[in-house]
């Protein structure tokens, strides 16, 4: 996180601060904002043909086709991660590829794979849920509170 | 900090806002591009339902594609809507059904939105009118489209 | 048309996420984690099942989507159970997400090596 505040620094601090900014390289924010773009676009692109065949093919209805186009989206971010192509596509397109499910997917992947070394429990295993974690805790946290919320206002207020 | 605060009460003001209820247009226009079928009377369960379901709601705006087919007791409807009106698939479902019950107070409507119920349902018109359906058989269809129609998982 | 708009939403959320990356310079974890919240949050308001509809794939292949499910879930055994299905019911909707990754991460460790 770059955000410090000036003030509450010692002047030595401030300055290396300033200098810092002065070489720190600039990021091509519009650039980088395409490539996402189309990429992020790309994968959900893909996601919207596989449960379009799953719909006209199998079983699946619109409201229950998501879980297995997501299942199938990670067993595809399994062959890219563990054939190093999903880091090659991280690094061009940044948010593009870790916004979505399959991004998720190769984080915990990738974990799984590099810290096999240390052994399947406590490489694999504790290291696979990095990067996982706090999207789970939060997930599970906020969507305690907001359910919670309209929960209540629904029974004593009738929303 | 101030300013953190204003933008983020206008931006929670702003999503309570967008919660609006629409009503569906409707037009007497009979010559539109409308996709549905009618089946014949020579049935042993009668489609009449089915077929003035699909008159009624040939009428709205936003409908494209009708399929229906009904037992004595159920009438299954499955519906397509422009896709710039999808937003508001919801209200459109609540507002058919609505006036699909007062059509046919005596009948159990289910009326749906989705793809596969759509794919489904043709496929079973199709077979209604090749070959006369039993009405055992006809129930169970139904049955087994109306269960599909609600699984959540 | 489902096709064309689950690009350009599925894109448009990337977008706010790369912002997040170079704007506001926010790690992986800190993007996703604001994501999914934000995913809650727009499913509390009913706005992001309008835009499942809408966007198809587009709206539930980004992480967003994991928070609508698990509100979802929860919504749906409060209706059922009262306060106590807010606790219980949320992973009753989804599971698929974790349960793949988690799946083909240990496959993954098991049959790919790890490059230097």
């Amino acid at each position: 996180m770059a955000d410090k505040k000036k003030k509450n620094l010692p002047p030595d601090a401030q300055e290396y601060q300033a200098f810092q900014k002065q070489r720190e390289v600039k990021r091509p924010i519009f650039k980088n904002c395409i490539k996402a773009f189309l990429v992020g676009g790309f994968i959900c692109f893909i996601g919207q043909i596989i449960s379009t065949f799953y719909i006209h093919f199998f079983n699946f209805t619109e409201q229950t086709v998501g879980n297995p186009t997501v299942a199938t989206l990670i067993f595809i971010t399994m062959l890219l991660t563990g054939f190093g192509v999903y880091d090659r596509i991280g690094q061009f397109s940044g948010a593009g590829s870790a916004v979505p499910v399959t991004g998720f997917g190769n984080a915990v992947i990738s974990s799984a794979i590099e810290h096999r070394t240390e052994g399947f429990v406590l490489g694999v295993g504790s290291n696979m849920l990095k990067l996982a974690g706090p999207v789970i805790v939060y997930g599970v946290f906020s969507a305690f509170v907001i359910a919670l919320i309209k929960t209540i206002l629904i029974k004593w207020g009738g929303l | 900090m101030n300013y953190y605060k204003i933008v983020s009460f206008c931006l929670i003001l702003l999503l309570f806002g967008c919660g609006t209820n629409s009503t569906l247009e409707s037009s007497d226009e009979e010559n539109r591009d409308i996709e549905l079928t009618k089946i014949s009377a020579s049935n042993p369960t009668a489609q009449h339902p089915s077929n003035q379901a699909k008159e009624e709601l040939k009428k709205y705006d936003e409908i494209t594609t009708i399929k229906a087919v009904n037992t004595d007791k159920d009438l299954l409807i499955a519906v397509e809507v422009h896709h710039h009106d999808r937003f508001k698939l919801a209200n459109i479902r609540k507002e058919l059904t609505k006036e699909l019950e007062k059509m046919f107070p005596e009948m159990k409507v289910e009326l749906t939105t989705d793809k596969k119920i759509i794919l489904e349902l043709d496929q079973l018109e199709n077979k209604i009118q090749a070959e006369s359906f039993t009405k055992k058989k006809l129930e169970k269809e139904i049955k087994k489209l109306i269960k599909l129609s609600k699984e959540q998982t | 048309m489902i096709f064309f708009w689950a690009f350009v939403v599925g894109g448009i959320i990337c977008v706010f996420g790369q912002i997040m990356f170079d704007i506001f310079k926010l790690s992986p974890a800190h993007t996703l984690s604001i994501l999914v919240v934000s995913g809650a949050i727009l499913d509390g308001f009913g706005l992001y099942e309008p835009l499942i509809d809408f966007a198809g794939a587009g709206a539930t292949v980004p992480i967003t989507s994991f928070g609508n499910s698990l509100v979802h879930g929860a919504m749906a055994e409060a209706e059922k159970h009262g306060l106590v299905g807010v606790v219980t019911g949320m992973f009753e909707v989804t599971s698929a997400g974790i349960s793949a990754a988690i799946i083909f991460g240990v496959i993954g460790a098991l049959i790919f090596k790890p490059k230097g």
